[in-house]
């Protein structure tokens, strides 16, 4: 009898604790991390009689919870691989939009400024025309600025957002410590006994982390979890935490990195590519992949833009018949120890190798051009060729002096229009050629070219003029003796063959100064004049020039040293890698989402709640504690009977 | 396998989200007709469709280039035409001119006509587009190209033709320098030589020489040459000489004289070498750059008998020149100014030059002419191509409406599909049966 009693004692006390467990599991059925408990039930000892062993019952050995961790870590890289993607597509798409948006992209600036070009084309002695070109650089600069703080307020985004994660992770690993130390108190008690509510919590909070950043984690002997980032760096190691920092990077006040703060307060730099996954992943990602290259992108057309717009308008001649200055003013050169009016003078050679870099230009009398150029992030000497500068140092350079070179960055929010007046934008051409009446034959000089305007005076007249003749006997062209020399040298031309038309360079001191075509059938001593223009007001030969500008490649040098893009097929490349990029990430993320949800399952099938199941269960062990009951009730009886006997 | 609750709830929710966010989608492409949203949607077909926009307003800016050419074209062929014209008339009234039955008084009023039309030339020359700018200066267009008048008009103007660019690879010429239509409308070649035949006594093309309608003499027009020693073609073109004999005794050798008309004034002598032309009656004189062979004259074999020179005679000697305003010029000179040689040398003179002015004209004329049938092509051609520029874009970003819209009634149905079994699902619940 008080076998049977204690039997059904233990019976009961299973059964209630079971029932106790399953009704646990339906109230956290929807707690977000919770793993399923089952109790794992196992039978007493047996008494060891003569004829036998007998049972004596049943007993709780422990509450297991159903916990794969192989599962779990499936799921934790899968979604860490989701939030990447997720967040590197928030960001992206706020580009996508920036750039293609048909009104506010830089398509339509830059049609309309063209557009002004062509009407001072049409019109070059009017001066409102000029005065509406002045406008339409105004706007086109000002889309310029637009799109770049647009980009600036995506990258101001994008820093504060790593801020807060950096945040995130910090608070989430001093949860992680305290939940380890709370566990190692509760798992005293021996190694069968696990803590599985507050081992839970832990994984719910590491799941959190692992969406901010990929980790990796090591549970311990104690039951404490160390939790390590990027290539084994302990950002958790049992109850001792390491914070995580920001700081900015050498040179780029605007762009901050990672750094682990060790315990004595010395922060180390986490190099990016050691980060990877979670939010923090695809905000670097984002930030070093699609950020700075468009932001690079959009500076090098806002260069190349102002170099070669302002390298045609320097060749032209303004109204007052002055050689013209700068339309655009994107300084490239500041001085810092040296004195301003012997700046180098820097100009791209190649714009595929220009980078955000800045540059330092020290002189050097002893150095090979006189000069010697550091990039000032790591001190390290370039080559002016690598990156895509060509730089030659003045007459009168004093050594040591040293000048900033920033080829790219903040060109889209510098550039700015130079001109005021518009009677300065320079629409003509400052050669002129003019043949007496008395020409016999139909030799025509046309298509002058200006290649360079060094050897030109700035105002008018801009050179002597001089005269060529054709000479038959020779079947060549003769200049007369003076500065100026034709090339090729002798400047043949048979009018026989070459009446279609055939091109020859005007040089000063070898140096190309202007090209020309000769056609037609000149007779012999044929005379041409060159002369600058006088009071050419009507002369639109450099607006048409400026004017080509659009069509004509001028951008993104390839190997061999040719332009291989116009200005809008190189915005419109900016627009197509962006929207590729976003395809590819959105793609990535559908995958990502869905690899999730299978991982998830997995899981889930294990660990997760059934309602029917404990329903079921709830049933069984509702009759379990019954009929343990009625074991109970039955002693009691038997010994009723036993004791009525004495009686 | 094993369900739980949570994946139940979880995956019926995300069906239910996903299918709304399709719907969505589909629902701002019908009401934004476009079928690219965003650049992700469809890289390749934004990066053309910005390329092809591009294209499009560039192919719309050389239309606009082309108009602006047509402008200045129908300008240009508009004053062309009014020069013709002039030169026409004055033509048909050089003709009148040659009518025998004209006397001085007649042919002072056809001279009086002729200088208007050469004020209307003139006019013409220096006439002004809309804006104020000179048409056929050049490049210089705030100066007036043509200066002068009867007695000498020079061009001020440069040899500067303005182009547009009507195409990517044709830049067309829209202005015309005056020195080409006006100063070039003949050729005049100083060193050519011909063989002087009866008609045309003399060795250049731009030499003329007549004898005088009263000479007593028999000896025929002059032959005159350039001297390739002296002559000068920027001052010695477009002059008119009298060259007179005076033989007061006809057995006294007699002398030579020379005068050169002055357009619109009086006419002024002129030393001739070898000077004077007397007493030795030379067989050439030359000045200005011409040599002219004189008639050796031999005295009367008889009272009746005709000498080739007689007292008074007169030769006339044109030199043409390259400007159109100088040869008129010097008609309207010699219908002024007949002077003893009469009006008949200058209508042949004029009759030869206002053709070369005439047909250069028509020359600039059909080049102007033919780059008009140009920029009539090149707008057609532009218009084809804008629609095909719109074609190709609208097939790049348009939505196809009717795809769209059975997709949004196919999508809605699932949605609707999604949310009723949803619920369903959810209903069953082993809690509902314990009591």
């Amino acid at each position: 009898m008080a076998g049977m009693l204690n039997i059904g004692l233990t019976g009961l006390n299973a059964a209630q604790m079971q029932l106790n467990t399953a009704s646990h599991n339906i109230a956290n059925a929807a707690t977000p991390g919770y793993s399923r408990q089952t109790v794992v039930q196992s039978t007493n000892d047996p008494l060891f009689t003569g004829v036998g062993f007998f049972g004596q019952g049943t007993r709780i050995d422990t509450v297991k919870r159903q916990y794969s961790e192989y599962l779990q870590n499936n799921v934790l890289s899968a979604d860490n691989r989701r939030a990447e993607y997720a967040v590197y597509d928030a960001q992206i798409s706020q580009i996508n939009n920036l750039l293609a948006d048909a009104t506010a992209g830089l398509s339509p600036a830059l049609q309309n400024f063209f557009a002004g070009v062509q009407e001072v084309a049409a019109n070059p002695n009017s001066v409102p025309a000029r005065q509406s070109l002045l406008s339409a650089g105004q706007s086109f600069v000002a889309r310029f600025q637009a799109m770049d703080t647009r980009l600036s307020e995506i990258r101001a985004g994008v820093e504060s957002q790593i801020a807060s994660s950096v945040e995130s992770i910090n608070g989430l690993a001093n949860q992680i410590a305290e939940l380890n130390q709370r566990i190692v108190i509760a798992q005293a008690a021996g190694p069968n006994v696990p803590a599985n509510d507050l081992l839970d919590q832990r994984d719910a909070v590491v799941t959190e982390l692992n969406k901010l950043v990929k980790t990796s984690t090591v549970i311990e002997s104690n039951g404490q979890m160390s939790v390590f980032v990027g290539s084994g760096q302990a950002l958790v190691l049992g109850q001792n935490v390491n914070r995580l920092g920001v700081v900015s990077t050498p040179d780029d006040v605007e762009r901050s990195g990672v750094a682990m703060i060790a315990p004595n307060g010395v922060a180390i730099t986490l190099p990016e590519n050691l980060l990877t996954g979670g939010e923090l992943g695809g905000l670097l990602a984002f930030r070093r992949e699609t950020l700075d290259s468009t932001r690079d992108q959009m500076n090098r057309i806002a260069r190349q833009f102002a170099e070669v717009f302002n390298d045609q308008h320097r060749k032209g001649v303004t109204l007052e018949g002055a050689l013209g200055s700068d339309f655009f003013r994107l300084d490239m050169v500041t001085a810092e120890s040296g004195d301003p009016a012997l700046a180098p003078a820097v100009s791209i050679a190649n714009d595929n190798l220009l980078t955000n870099d800045r540059y330092r230009v020290t002189y050097d009398s002893a150095a090979a051009g006189g000069y010697v150029l550091t990039r000032i992030s790591d001190g390290a000497a370039v080559a002016p060729a690598d990156v895509g500068l060509e730089i030659e140092v003045p007459a009168g350079a004093v050594n040591g002096s040293t000048y900033l070179v920033v080829p790219l960055r903040h060109a889209a929010r510098n550039i700015s229009v130079a001109l005021v007046e518009p009677r300065d934008v320079a629409v003509g051409n400052p050669v002129s050629v003019s043949a007496p009446l008395s020409n016999g034959g139909t030799g025509k000089v046309d298509g002058i070219s200006i290649a360079s305007v060094d050897a030109l005076a700035t105002s008018y007249p801009h050179f002597a003029s001089f005269g060529m003749r054709f000479d038959a006997a020779s079947n060549a062209l003769v200049l007369d003796a003076g500065p100026f020399a034709i090339e090729p040298s002798p400047a043949s031309f048979n009018p026989a063959t070459d009446s279609s038309g055939k091109t020859f360079t005007i040089t000063r001191g070898g140096e190309p100064v202007f090209t020309f075509e000769f056609s037609g059938t000149p007779a012999d001593a044929a005379r041409f004049e060159f002369k600058p223009t006088e009071l050419g007001v009507a002369d639109n030969r450099n607006a048409v020039a400026l004017g080509a500008l659009q069509t004509s490649k001028t951008m993104l040098v390839d190997g061999a040293g040719n332009d291989t893009a116009t200005f809008q097929s190189a915005y419109s490349q900016i627009v197509a890698q962006a929207g590729s990029k976003g395809r590819e990430v959105r793609a990535g993320m559908q995958v990502q989402e869905t690899l999730l949800r299978q991982a998830t399952d997995a899981r889930d099938s294990l660990s997760g709640v059934n309602l029917d199941e404990e329903a079921a269960n709830l049933l069984r062990y509702q009759q379990a504690y019954q009929a343990a009951g009625r074991i109970m009730s039955i002693a009691q009886r038997l010994f009723d009977e036993i004791v009525s006997i004495g009686r | 396998m094993r369900i739980s609750t949570n994946m139940i709830y979880g995956k019926g929710v995300a069906t239910l989200q996903n299918q709304t966010a399709e719907l969505l989608r589909t629902q701002q492409q019908v009401s934004t007709g476009r079928r690219i949203l965003t650049p992700a949607d469809d890289p390749i077909a934004s990066a053309r469709a910005l390329e092809l926009g591009q294209s499009q307003a560039v192919n719309q800016q050389f239309g606009r280039n082309i108009a602006y050419a047509d402008d200045n074209l129908k300008i240009l062929e508009g004053k062309l035409v009014g020069v013709g014209d002039i030169l026409q008339y004055s033509r048909e009234r050089a003709v009148q001119a040659g009518n025998g039955s004209m006397t001085a008084t007649d042919l002072g009023y056809l001279a009086t006509d002729l200088k208007s039309q050469f004020e209307a030339l003139f006019g013409l020359a220096n006439s002004r587009d809309g804006q104020g700018d000179y048409i056929f200066s050049g490049f210089k267009a705030n100066t007036k190209p043509f200066e002068g008048g009867l007695s000498g008009v020079q061009y001020q103007g440069d040899e500067g033709g303005r182009t547009i660019q009507v195409s990517a690879s044709r830049f067309m010429p829209v202005s015309l320098p005056g020195a080409d239509v006006f100063d070039r409308s003949r050729i005049v070649d100083v060193n050519a030589l011909r063989t002087p035949s009866d008609d045309k006594p003399t060795t250049n093309d731009a030499l003329y020489s007549f004898k005088g309608n009263n000479n007593t003499g028999t000896a025929s027009a002059l032959q005159v040459s350039f001297d390739p020693a002296t002559v000068d073609p920027a001052t010695d073109l477009g002059k008119r000489y009298q060259l007179q004999y005076s033989q007061p005794d006809p057995l006294v050798d007699g002398t030579w004289s020379v005068i050169m008309s002055v357009p619109g004034g009086e006419a002024v002598p002129v030393a001739a070498s070898p000077n004077p032309p007397s007493p030795a009656t030379p067989t050439s004189l030359t000045f200005n750059g011409i040599t002219v062979q004189l008639p050796a004259d031999a005295p009367p074999v008889s009272d009746a008998d005709a000498t080739p020179l007689g007292d008074g005679d007169a030769f006339e000697v044109f030199v043409a020149s390259t400007k159109m305003f100088d040869n008129y010029a010097l008609f309207v000179s010699a219908l002024d100014d007949q002077g003893a040689v009469g009006a008949a040398g200058g209508v042949a003179f004029a009759l030869e030059n206002l053709d070369f002015a005439l047909e250069n004209v028509l020359k600039v004329r059909a080049q102007i002419g033919s780059q008009m049938v140009e920029t009539e092509q090149l707008q057609n051609l532009g218009a084809d191509l804008d629609l095909q520029y719109s074609q190709a874009i609208s097939r790049l970003e348009d939505v196809d409406y009717a795809e769209a819209l059975s997709r949004l009634v196919q999508q809605q149905s699932y949605l609707q599909a999604a949310q009723q079994s949803f619920l369903r699902i959810t209903g069953l619940s082993l809690f509902n049966f314990l009591s």
